[in-house]
């Protein structure tokens, strides 16, 4: 099928890139890659609509990011009734420098962590972030800035000013 | 530092993640199409009140004819479950499974993790598919219980809960069956056409065969046999049997339940097509040509509603008409989800999004007369004024 081609190409090349940027939010593989997976399945479903996607890798992160945001905002109606104790599954193999990343990055509140993985990981500019997740600008510049500064508090380390946005 | 971490974070990432074979996202993709494919047979949950009228006389010659005969309720059914659902923070509706009853109740199915759970008890192999089905009514009462994952038919005042499939079905015959729950929240079992069956049939022990299938909706109801191959829509009181034909191209109706009348929509082969009914109301509509009729099926008019669709963004709608005559659409668009939009005058000539829509959840829009209920994975809503004003029910888990 011809559609079908077209996602596996861009499944191919962009499924570990997705998984990357979501894990950073959820801090949790088997989640990121359960919501990248649903994304791609949500565009083979769409059939023919998807190829006409102007951005399909913008696509996917958008119904990934989505999925995660509302698993996390029903959750969070739960969560002081039963709190998660189930250790999140990590990515075998990163550096420990990185695993400190995603676990101080799991402390951050959910919009920052979103914000933070769309600007470093996902390489979006701050107006790109904005419309991405249907906030103003000016809020995703505190976003970052807030988020920075927790990670480093977090880390040990000195915040740095962002060099792209 | 730490920014310089983030950014080399994606590549370490990307360099020890193992990508999955394609064919899981194709399975997962033929889920939700399945789910989509529910959209078009909508109308077939519409039935609420054909079932009103039809499944209901056949279950209650069941209750006169000693279908039970095991304890009345269901032993599969824990009724502490639902705070063990509520707290599993992947908790998400099914769609396809949920349904809203003739009485308005809803029963919306949960599928959980398999870990919120212990192990079964009933011998199935696979415990992936573990369910909470919490009964709820637009009032706010609910009762809430945990059960397998199984298809839902709703009756005109409770459900069928089909039985397991074959794979998960208990050792002896007659443990676990179908259920009729109904509207006072109790289950009761129903019986099996035989041991070794293949689809979930809610069956009159003295006349041992099939009479209602409750997995596919399809098989006698009261007395009325539906064409082969197509699918009851519903039917109001007093009005006629609507059904549709697989593929929603071919539109049924029967006043006696006999003889059959029908009409082929007229859209191209390989258009996307939905047949929808209610009271005296049916259409059969592609993206913006509908072919609709206001007295049963008499008489069938076209209608373009390319114009009466000005400035709405709409792609593969899937159209549902109630039985007061107002033409409800679910559309998805790109990177907003679906979206719900419906005619604001009788004539069609204008239409109006409706402020439901998802993130990216699949809307279903679902009639019984000229009540609308609107499911996504998330929530549900009741209208009674065709669309103009929504109440939300009580969050769902």
């Amino acid at each position: 099928m011809k559609d079908s081609g077209y996602i596996q190409e861009i499944y191919q090349a962009s499924y570990g890139r997705l998984v990357a940027q979501i894990y950073a939010i959820t801090g949790d593989r088997i989640e990121a890659e359960d919501a990248v997976q649903e994304a791609f399945a949500r565009a083979v479903a769409s059939g023919t609509r998807f190829s006409r996607v102007d951005k399909p890798e913008a696509w996917l992160r958008t119904v990934a990011l989505n999925i995660v945001r509302r698993r996390w905002r029903r959750a969070s109606l739960f969560r002081a009734l039963a709190p998660r104790v189930a250790t999140p599954a990590a990515v075998p193999g990163i550096s420990e420098d990185h695993v400190a990343v995603v676990q101080g990055l799991r402390t951050l509140p959910f919009q920052q962590r979103e914000t933070l993985a769309l600007f470093y990981l996902a390489d979006l500019s701050v107006h790109e972030i904005a419309g991405t997740l249907g906030i103003a600008e000016g809020t995703v510049k505190s976003r970052l800035t807030r988020g920075r500064t927790a990670l480093a508090a977090l880390m040990g380390t000195t915040p740095q000013e962002a060099d792209h946005g | 530092m730490d920014d310089e971490r983030l950014r080399t974070l994606r590549a370490d990432v990307e360099g020890h993640l193992a990508v999955p074979d394609f064919e899981v996202i194709g399975s997962r993709a033929q889920r939700i199409r399945r789910r989509r494919g529910a959209l078009a047979a909508v109308s077939a949950l519409v039935a609420a009140a054909v079932v009103a009228l039809g499944v209901h006389g056949v279950v209650d010659a069941n209750r006169s004819l000693p279908p039970v005969q095991r304890p009345p309720v269901a032993p599969s059914i824990d009724p502490e479950g639902a705070r063990r659902v509520l707290s599993a923070a992947d908790a998400q509706v099914d769609t396809d499974l949920s349904a809203v009853d003739g009485a308005g109740d809803m029963l919306a199915v949960v599928v959980v993790p398999a870990s919120t759970f212990a192990a079964p008890s009933n011998g199935c192999a696979s415990d992936a598919d573990r369910a909470a089905i919490r009964w709820s009514a637009p009032g706010g009462r609910s009762h809430a219980w945990v059960d397998r994952a199984r298809a839902v038919r709703p009756l005109g005042r409770g459900f069928v809960v089909a039985a397991l499939p074959a794979g998960c079905r208990p050792r002896a015959a007659g443990q676990d069956d179908a259920y009729l729950v109904d509207r006072g929240g109790v289950p009761r079992p129903l019986t099996w056409s035989s041991p070794r069956a293949r689809t979930a049939c809610a069956v009159d022990p003295k006349k041992p065969r099939c009479r209602f299938d409750a997995t596919t909706g399809i098989g006698w109801i009261a007395h009325v046999r539906v064409p082969a191959g197509a699918q009851l829509i519903g039917r109001d009181k007093g009005g006629p049997w609507w059904v549709r034909s697989a593929d929603a191209r071919r539109m049924y109706w029967s006043t006696d339940g006999t003889y059959w009348h029908h009409r082929d929509s007229n859209l191209p082969p390989g258009a996307i097509v939905t047949a929808s009914a209610a009271g005296p109301w049916a259409v059969l509509a592609g993206d913006t040509s509908v072919e609709v009729t206001s007295d049963g099926g008499r008489t069938w008019r076209h209608r373009d509603l390319t114009f009466a669709l000005r400035g709405l963004s709409i792609a593969d709608v899937d159209w549902t008409v109630t039985g007061s005559g107002e033409l409800l659409g679910v559309t998805q668009l790109v990177g907003r989800g679906d979206v719900l939009f419906r005619s604001t005058d009788s004539s069609w000539t204008h239409f109006t999004q409706v402020g439901m829509h998802t993130a990216f959840g699949a809307i279903r829009a679902v009639v019984q007369g000229s009540t609308v209920y609107v499911v996504d994975d998330e929530r549900y809503a009741v209208s009674t004024d065709g669309g103009a004003t929504w109440r939300r029910t009580p969050a769902l888990p």
